[in-house]
């Protein structure tokens, strides 16, 4: 498919595809200015206007918010355990921003080190995901200060690239052949990304070697304690593990958590090893530009900007990186 | 897995006509951690309870569940079968399948259906129970008696003649109260010193009762058995170990001309006084409010004419603390005030009776001392403004009480009497005389009480008018009394020489602020509240804590006595145990959890609930929470209800038991 | 419990132990013959019952739900049942603007004595939810939302002199020593200048939104020393209160109260505290208060069908993450361990389901009932744009037409939960 796609036709595949019993997930606009990916009705619900950050992301496809693993009956003579129905039929994401399939990679190695995730993988498995290359950003984006950029093909099935009000199609993976065939090779004109903010090198650095440092206290004074970051995060992927029970039966679950809970890191003998807000605060900047790519060699942040915009008092990845001193000059 | 017996009571035919036990047990044997489930025609009789005893051993079950009647009926019995096996009685609970469930229906399967429900919700709770022991609580058996009058007395000499020791506290120099300041008292015309004194006497001399006079109560900590009081003992200036009562000093004293508060104003007393000759203790106090010596350093007369040199001009009020395990009130009452300031704006006087403009217009308890043998008149009756014999006297009764517009709606219960009474004494006194008495009711329930007040009038010849009194005034050295006499329909002018006003009960000043120390009700009048009006009419809500006489509600002195020993009775049951036991079903805080907020505090309807700080060894304070006070919980959960982070709980209705026993319905 | 000829309501009785357990037990000795589909659950009191309980009967599957008790002045200890009245009228309206249907719950007094109204009590609500069919408010359909108006602009202000006089106070007292740290608003954020040389962050913009209590009561915050605070007079309310539970020192603090035109929020329309009233100085002069109706922004809701309502908020909650934001912005919600991160039991499922946001937003809201400053900060902080005032203005709304009490305004008034009058209002009980 190398012809240019009109907004109509973009809704339409998007239609044909739901009439075919996918899930097709995309940004909605549920209220003035407040972009959020949710599971569309039609394609006419797909926002295609100007570039604007969603507020949620699309790890919800692979990793929901509350995943039942299994049920459990207490009978008389023990415990029986029952599997939950496979739930995830294919689905395809549809014009969200590179930065959103890029953490799908780098999920895919938590998920699969040293345990196959078989509730992760059978999501990740049935799931497309078509970007929509970005034609702007605003003051939260960084993609640039994390290796990506405003076109980052990785994680993407497809791309889509807005010319003009048209979509052309690019395809990276048979998945994405399967949903547009054989589109442009040529890549269209890009946009330019925001510029490189910080050194992702430094945060690494300096996590590691002022682990100790009054700056994380000094600097996370503002947060609240919520999970807003994490839970916007596309890339955050913490969870809980929870019974829920109803007299002798229940299920197990699991379910979002965030490393800004106090209640994250707290012992069954009531000690704490991260006492502090700028404990907790510190933990989410060192695992993603620290932990995680020590171990698995990817930054676990892809500058979407998701949690400075939604945090309630201002803090986020961005605003904390960014007051790491750094004596060596930005490079793009 | 939890290893829980049930067992299912046919009660007869009573359950097992409507419910069928054996389909109920069937079910039961198939629900998660039930060990063994039976079945019994009467599982309350003897081989019912040791079918469940020799379950408990044998299956080694640590909970049982009883389907059978209402817990109201048999729970008592069971736990104390499942005690006399080793099991913790709390570990038993009853379902309750008969007066809910067999009584209640017809339908043979939903009831059973019903039953094996209500079997399943008893069940879930059990496996949740946690083993309780009931809570001890140390009894330090000493009792607090505030209020030295006829009531005070006669509770502190009947606690103190059952043993047990006795800490009377009285405001006044004297014990004594308000009778003994009556002259005579109804329906016997008995002597009220000669009955009074030497109960205080005895009260004073007692050697079980440790006598407070010019003290009052300051603070009262802790909870039944373990009270804490702190007590003022207002400086006397005079040091009561050196004074051998002797009376010299008042004799010096210039300074005589003080208006006796025993005699109600009705005579004088120096600026140091006993306050009456058979006072007890029968030492002086100086009034710091007169003496020259305190005020301005001057006379000093009585310090050097005192041989043991007991005068102390230096002497302060002093604090001291007492242990007590019970506490009596018996505060008494004061007059509803006539003409002059009222105690509060809902209260109104009458103005229009001339009360403290006209001399000869006095209250009830001023024309007692004016009667009274040992009075300023020596019991000669004497009108105030010129000392000459009253030769028409008119009595006005209710005055301030039944009369919802100036503030008291209730009826003062004595005045009846006591105006009855008055006439008489009148009479004999100035047997030319007329009283008069202008009265709304006669209420005259009582032994002897009718028969008395037809004495007043039929041989004592006093004149009755039922109306109300619109004014007095004061025309030519003689009273005009301008009232109704609604029976005759006329109204009715009386030229009086005097004017008596049967003034209102009222309870004593300062009762309401040692009400909240002791965290106590009292009502709108401010009478002290009765834990209930009928079976617990002594008890208040606080544990430990009883009230007799007038501060509870306007009583004669036989109620007041009476309640008195009523009150005595109850100190003395709670100090015949070791120590006290109470259920362990009560409020707990998780005092880690705790937000300190106070919710509960505010709320628990027995201020168990108190403000505790949790400090390191060092003193520094890491946290602050509330806690509760085993001695007051009465286990209501209140405190849960509104503890947001549910740091309150309740032994034997956890959150944990409740919730499991609501989610074994889903 | 359904059967095979017709449907049979589950219905759930929470009663009190002393009066209508009592009565229960007293139509059994009666043999007073009721539906077998009520299932009883025996509590001390009245009082013991909370909207967690009757919220969790609900999920249970519950049909109706009663909450029976001793007569007002019967209480056996003496208060319970008038606290649980009291309680259930903010329940009441709370579950009202959600849309539950309030022919579901039932509230009555039973005494000891009265086993022939236990009787007919039971047999009304059985009958009624045998006629009104299977309850199952957790399978409401979400409605399509609705977009909600854009909040107001703010009315032109001059930030820019208040602002000077911010920093500059701010630089003063750090440099008498009066306070060891200020915080106030700053260009991303709140801020918190220990040094007066950096004063300078203190910004006064359109952007001071965070209610900066909150920040009183964290540990981080009070190492560092004696603070002040930057409040408008909306925030203020919530010194006020936090001061009232014990969890504030006022002396403890230095308030900088800053006179406000307004924020363009939806809460700015009905200000009528534009200055702060308790602070220790106060930037910028009078500023009229606004006689908008604080409630208007119910009238939408409470104008729909009961039906509409509960899909409206099952819609809304759908959105929930449980990230606790709201729980987080919230200077009143202070708790140590909040209920909903309580296991033993779970009252509140911690799962972002259905069931568990609406117990959490129910519950959440009853913890405010009377305590709700209307700071709004919940609603602002939450990511998934739930209009958590609402709830927030139901209760508030009993509070202050019921019982004239608005939470922060009146330092010596005292709060409607926790105390209780007799003559309250009991027209919902039966």
């Amino acid at each position: 498919m190398s012809a240019a796609l009109s907004q109509e036709a973009l809704r339409a595949l998007a239609d044909g595809w739901i009439k075919s019993g996918r899930k097709v997930i995309g940004p909605v606009e549920a209220q003035p200015g407040r972009i959020v990916f949710k599971p569309l009705g039609s394609g006419a619900a797909l926002y295609l206007g100007a570039w604007a950050p969603t507020v949620n992301s699309i790890k919800e496809a692979v990793l929901p918010r509350h995943e039942k693993l299994y049920s459990y009956r207490i009978h008389k003579d023990g415990i029986q355990l029952m599997d939950e129905p496979e739930a995830a039929g294919e689905t395809i994401v549809i014009a969200a921003h590179p930065c959103q399939a890029a953490a799908l990679p780098v999920l895919d190695k938590v998920f699969n080190w040293d345990l196959a995730d078989e509730f992760y993988n059978r999501r990740r498995a049935a799931l497309s995901v078509v970007t929509l290359a970005c034609s702007s950003y605003d003051d939260h984006c960084f993609c640039t200060s994390v290796g990506l950029g405003p076109a980052s093909e990785k994680g993407s099935d497809a791309m889509l690239y807005e010319t003009g009000g048209e979509f052309v199609a690019r395809t990276f993976t048979a998945k994405g052949r399967a949903l547009f065939g054989d589109a442009a090779e040529e890549a269209p004109p890009q946009h330019d990304g925001p510029p490189v903010r910080f050194r992702a090198a430094r945060a690494r650095e300096f996590a590691r070697k002022e682990f100790d440092s009054p700056f994380w206290r000094e600097h996370s004074l503002a947060c609240l304690g919520c999970g807003v970051c994490a839970y916007v995060c596309p890339a955050c992927h913490c969870f809980d593990i929870v019974d829920e029970r109803r007299g002798d039966e229940g299920f197990r679950a699991r379910n979002w958590d965030a490393c800004q809970f106090p209640m994250f890191t707290l012992h069954a003998s009531g000690h704490n090893p991260r006492q502090r807000q700028g404990d907790r605060q510190r933990q989410r900047i060192y695992h993603k530009f620290g932990v995680y790519p020590e171990k698995f060699g990817e930054i676990l942040c892809t500058g979407c900007g998701a949690c400075a915009r939604n945090c309630p008092a201002g803090l986020g990845v961005l605003p904390m990186v960014t007051e790491i001193p750094d004596a060596e000059p930005l490079q793009a | 897995m939890a290893r829980i017996g049930v067992f299912i009571c046919w009660c007869g035919e009573n359950i097992a006509r409507t419910v069928d036990v054996a389909r109920v047990t069937a079910a039961c044997r198939e629900m998660a951690g039930v060990r063994c489930a039976e079945h019994y025609k009467y599982m309350c009789s003897d081989p019912g309870q040791s079918l469940v005893r020799e379950k408990i051993a044998s299956e080694k079950l640590d909970g049982v569940v009883v389907a059978s009647c209402s817990p109201h009926m048999h729970l008592k019995t069971f736990r104390r079968a499942a005690a006399g096996a080793g099991l913790n009685p709390y570990l038993l609970e009853m379902a309750n399948i008969r007066e809910q469930c067999s009584w209640v229906h017809q339908d043979r399967d939903r009831a059973t259906e019903k039953a094996t429900d209500i079997v399943r919700i008893s069940v879930a709770k059990v496996k949740r129970d946690r083993a309780l022991t009931p809570i001890r609580v140390p009894v330090t058996r000493r009792a607090l008696v505030i209020g030295g009058g006829v009531a005070g007395i006669q509770a502190s000499l009947d606690v103190a003649d059952a043993g047990y020791d006795v800490v009377l506290v009285e405001r006044e120099p004297s014990i004594g109260g308000k009778m003994a300041g009556l002259s005579e008292t109804f329906p016997t015309l008995d002597c009220s010193q000669c009955i009074l004194t030497p109960r205080m006497v005895e009260a004073g001399q007692h050697p079980r009762i440790k006598l407070y006079s010019y003290s009052e109560v300051e603070a009262v900590e802790g909870f039944i058995g373990n009270f804490t009081v702190t007590i003022r003992r207002k400086a006397r200036y005079v040091d009561m170990d050196k004074c051998t009562g002797c009376g010299e000093c008042q004799k010096v004293c210039p300074l005589k001309r003080n208006l006796s508060e025993f005699d109600f104003g009705m005579g004088m007393r120096p600026a140091i006084y006993i306050p009456f000759a058979q006072a007890v203790p029968a030492k002086p106090v100086i009034d710091k409010a007169v003496c020259a010596k305190i005020i301005r350093n001057g006379c000093g007369l009585c310090e050097k004419k005192c041989a043991p040199g007991a005068i102390n001009f230096q002497d302060e009020d002093r604090l001291v603390e007492e242990k007590v395990g019970a506490v009596v009130v018996a505060t008494g009452y004061q007059l509803y005030s006539i003409g002059r300031e009222q105690a509060s704006a809902r209260l109104h006087g009458y103005g229009e009776y001339g009360y403290g403009k006209y001399k000869d217009v006095i209250d009830s308890l001023q024309f007692e001392r004016l009667v009274s043998a040992s009075g300023p008149t020596n019991g000669e009756l004497k009108r105030p403004s010129d000392g000459k014999t009253p030769q028409s006297v008119v009595f006005i009764s209710c005055v301030g009480s039944r009369d919802n517009a100036k503030g008291l709606a209730y009826c003062s219960k004595i005045c009846c009497m006591y105006t009855a009474k008055h006439t008489m004494l009148y009479k004999h006194k100035v047997h030319g005389g007329q009283a008069h008495v202008f009265y709304m009711d006669i209420r005259a329930g009582g032994k002897n009480y009718e028969e008395f007040v037809r004495r007043a009038i039929e041989q004592d010849g006093a004149m009755y008018y039922r109306g109300r009194v619109s004014k007095v005034t004061e025309e030519n050295g003689k009273l005009l009394v301008r009232g109704a006499d609604t029976l005759a329909g006329v109204p009715v002018t009386i030229e009086a020489d005097m004017v008596v006003l049967a003034a209102a009960m009222r309870p004593a000043d300062g009762v309401e602020a040692l009400a909240q120390k002791l965290n106590i009700g009292y009502d709108e009048n401010g009478f002290l509240l009765e834990s209930h009006p009928k079976l617990r009419p002594v008890e208040t809500n606080t544990a430990g804590v009883l009230v007799c006489g007038a501060c509870q509600a306007p009583k004669d002195i036989p109620e007041s006595v009476a309640q008195a020993s009523a009150a005595a009775s109850k100190v003395a049951i709670t100090f015949a145990a070791d120590e006290l036991t109470r259920e362990p079903e009560i409020a707990h805080i998780n005092e880690q959890t705790c937000a300190a907020c106070f919710a509960c505090v505010r709320t628990c309807p027995y201020h168990a609930v108190e403000k505790a700080e949790i400090r390191a060894r060092s003193g520094a304070l890491i946290k602050r929470t509330a806690r509760v006070n085993q001695g007051l919980c009465m286990g209501c959960g209140t405190c849960v209800a509104v503890c947001p982070s549910k740091s309150a709980d309740i032994e034997g209705f956890t959150e944990q038991e409740i919730y499991a026993m609501v989610e074994a319905l889903a | 419990m359904s059967r095979a000829n017709g449907f049979e309501p589950k219905i759930l009785a929470y009663v009190c132990n002393w009066c209508t357990y009592l009565g229960a037990d007293l139509a059994g000795t009666a043999r007073l013959e009721y539906p077998p589909n009520v299932r009883i659950l025996r509590l001390p009191c009245t009082g013991r019952i909370d909207a967690n309980l009757v919220v969790k009967a609900f999920e249970m599957g519950a049909d109706a739900v009663l909450v029976s008790g001793c007569h007002p002045g019967d209480c056996h200890y003496t208060a319970g049942n008038y606290h649980a009245r009291r309680r259930w009228m903010f329940f009441r309206a709370l579950l009202e603007t959600i849309g539950f249907d309030p022919r579901r719950l039932h509230f009555t007094w039973i005494s000891a004595a009265e086993g022939k109204k236990f009787q007919q009590v039971i047999t009304e609500i059985t009958e009624q939810a045998r006629a009104l069919g299977p309850y199952r408010p957790y399978e409401a359909k979400p409605c399509v939302e609705r977009p909600r108006p854009l909040a107001t602009p703010p009315p032109a202000e001059d930030f820019a002199a208040a602002g000077q006089e911010l920093r500059q106070t701010a630089a003063r007292l750090l440099n008498e020593g009066t306070v060891k740290v200020v915080i106030g608003h700053g260009e991303r954020g709140p801020v918190f200048v220990t040094r007066a040389e950096d004063a300078g962050n203190l910004v006064w913009n359109a952007n001071c939104l965070s209610n900066l209590a909150v920040y009183l009561k964290r540990k981080e915050v009070r190492e560092l020393g004696t603070p002040a605070v930057v409040v408008k007079g909306c925030d203020e309310r919530a010194l006020l209160m936090l001061e009232k539970e014990s969890q504030l020192e006022r002396e403890g603090v230095h308030v900088i109260g800053m006179a406000c035109g307004g924020m363009g929020r939806a809460k700015c329309a009905a200000c009528d505290t534009p200055r702060p009233r308790f602070a220790d100085e106060t930037i910028g002069g009078e500023r009229a208060p606004r006689d908008g109706d604080r409630y208007a922004a119910l009238e939408p809701i409470l104008a729909m069908s009961a039906e509409e309502r509960l899909s409206y908020w099952t819609a809304q909650f759908d959105r929930c993450v449980k990230c606790y934001a709201c729980r987080q912005a919230c200077p009143m919600c202070y708790c140590e361990r909040c209920l909903a991160d309580k296991n033993r039991p779970q009252a509140i499922a911690t799962s972002a389901h259905r069931m568990g946001n609406f117990a959490w937003h129910i519950s959440r809201a009853m913890h405010l009932a009377g305590r709700c400053v209307g700071c709004d900060e919940c609603a602002r902080a939450c990511p998934a744009g739930i209009d958590l005032r609402l709830l927030n203005l139901a209760v508030a709304r009993v509070a202050e037409r019921e019982f004239g009490y608005r939470a922060g305004m009146d330092r010596d008034a005292e709060p409607p939960v926790g105390a209780f009058a007799a003559a309250d209002k009991e027209d919902f009980i039966g």
